[in-house]
């Protein structure tokens, strides 16, 4: 069986299932479903005469299965069961591997024809369960704004205000405490790059001092005062106040008398 | 007749005389010097003095007399009392003069006591010129220092050289003295 093949059987099946849709459904009043014959015997839909197998659906614990509206008519109930059924067989169909689909020329029940049908053209039927509980949308935690951001501000009444009303002092609006510090995310070493040059540690050239000249007078303001003595001496200008006349007498003896005289005259 | 020799051996009689004809004898430096320790330093002092004598007579009379010497220069009476000491073997003799005082300077003495040297020189002195001398040894090192004084001068010169006043002081203290005195007599 090529594709195309293929595809035309399912083709038709579609346009009996169009128009077994677009007709009047009729119901025996609460007996059992049955499907009224359309045209004639031949083409009486058999209920699919294999077992019915659960689905493999794991359902969690909060969640319940849907209430089933065709329970309380019966007519309802059939059709239902037909489309759980057929449910639960396209969902096998999709959880099964692309097989190749066993398209036998008899005739196969009307219900897994329908769906057959509905899995491949109507849009994607999928069993949900609905759960009572109110559904929470979890949502990604609020990350914590950085410390340079803005802080929130306390949207909760102050005291004050339930006390006192209008009447009571108007004050700065409250802050939340300030992010408490904590010790700073060093970077990964992986992206850090030192070179021997930048590490901070290098020895210091020696760098050329600027000379500038002062003034005088600013170095001497700057320079720390030595006491030095300044003498003045006076100028005589006049005579001299004493005289000189003569010479010193010498004692100087001619002969050994007169050194003898003088040494015993001491 | 005066022998022109100062000394003469006469070795047939065994005698040593001066060219005058007195009678010498060549003795130790160790006699001396025990004789210093065992008489004592005024008995050693008075055995060089009369050697002193001795050699001041021997000069004065080379000097034709006391008033030849007297008129001599100081170099001449320097020249023959120098000679007349290194004959005698008591060393090398000069002379100093400090101011109005006379220094008589003796080296290589055979003696380890200034003293004894000192009363040679004033011997030699007191006989050559005729006047009484004193002679003090003055502290220091190297040659013996005479300082040639009167009897009340050396007795002060004793004093302070006791004491340890150096020579130069001690001269120094006599101009000193000397000058107040003098100025003194001047004013009365």
């Amino acid at each position: 069986v090529n594709v195309r093949e293929r595809i035309a059987k399912l083709e038709a099946i579609l346009a009996r299932v169009a128009e077994r849709a677009a007709g009047p459904r009729e119901t025996n009043g609460g007996g059992v479903a049955a499907h009224a014959p359309v045209d004639d015997g031949a083409e009486e839909p058999v209920i699919s005469t294999e077992p019915v197998t659960p689905l493999d659906v794991e359902l969690a614990e909060q969640t319940e299965e849907a209430p089933m509206v065709a329970e309380a008519l019966p007519a309802v109930e059939v059709e239902s069961r037909e489309r759980i059924i057929a449910a639960s067989a396209a969902q096998r169909a999709e959880d099964r591997e692309p097989e190749p689909v066993p398209i036998s020329v008899d005739e196969r029940p009307a219900a897994a024809r329908t769906a057959e049908t509905d899995a491949a053209d109507a849009p994607e039927i999928t069993v949900s369960t609905v759960s009572d509980v109110p559904e929470v949308i979890e949502t990604a935690e609020d990350e914590e704004p950085p410390a340079s951001s803005r802080r929130p501000i306390a949207l909760e009444p102050k005291l004050e205000e339930l006390a006192f009303g209008e009447a009571a002092p108007v004050e700065p609006g409250p802050h939340t405490p300030p992010p408490e510090s904590g010790r700073q995310v060093a970077a990964a070493p992986v992206d850090l790059d030192f070179e021997g040059e930048f590490t901070g540690v290098r020895p210091r050239e020696p760098e050329a001092v600027a000379v500038t000249v002062l003034e005088a007078s600013a170095a001497k303001e700057a320079a720390p005062a030595v006491l030095a003595a300044e003498a003045t001496g006076a100028k005589l200008s006049g005579p001299a106040p004493v005289i000189f006349e003569g010479s010193a007498p010498v004692f100087k003896p001619s002969t050994f008398g007169e050194l003898l005289d003088a040494t015993l005259t001491l | 007749m005066a022998d022109s020799h100062p000394v003469r051996f006469d070795l047939a009689t065994g005698q040593v005389k001066t060219g005058d004809g007195e009678r010498l004898i060549v003795i130790p430096l160790s006699a001396l010097d025990e004789l210093a320790e065992t008489a004592g330093v005024a008995a050693a002092n008075r055995f060089a003095r009369g050697i002193g004598v001795a050699i001041g007579r021997r000069l004065a009379q080379k000097m034709g007399s006391i008033d030849g010497v007297r008129m001599a220069t100081l170099e001449s009476f320097v020249s023959g009392l120098a000679l007349e000491i290194a004959l005698a073997g008591w060393g090398s003799l000069s002379m100093e003069r400090w101011g109005r005082a006379m220094v008589v300077l003796v080296d290589h003495a055979p003696v380890k006591q200034p003293g004894i040297v000192a009363a040679l020189v004033e011997g030699a002195i007191e006989a050559a010129a005729g006047r009484e001398a004193h002679g003090v040894a003055l502290e220091g090192g190297g040659p013996a220092r005479i300082l040639v004084a009167s009897e009340k001068t050396a007795a002060r010169a004793r004093v302070w050289t006791a004491e340890g006043v150096s020579g130069s002081e001690v001269i120094a203290r006599l101009h000193s003295g000397s000058e107040a005195a003098t100025n003194e007599r001047s004013r009365v």
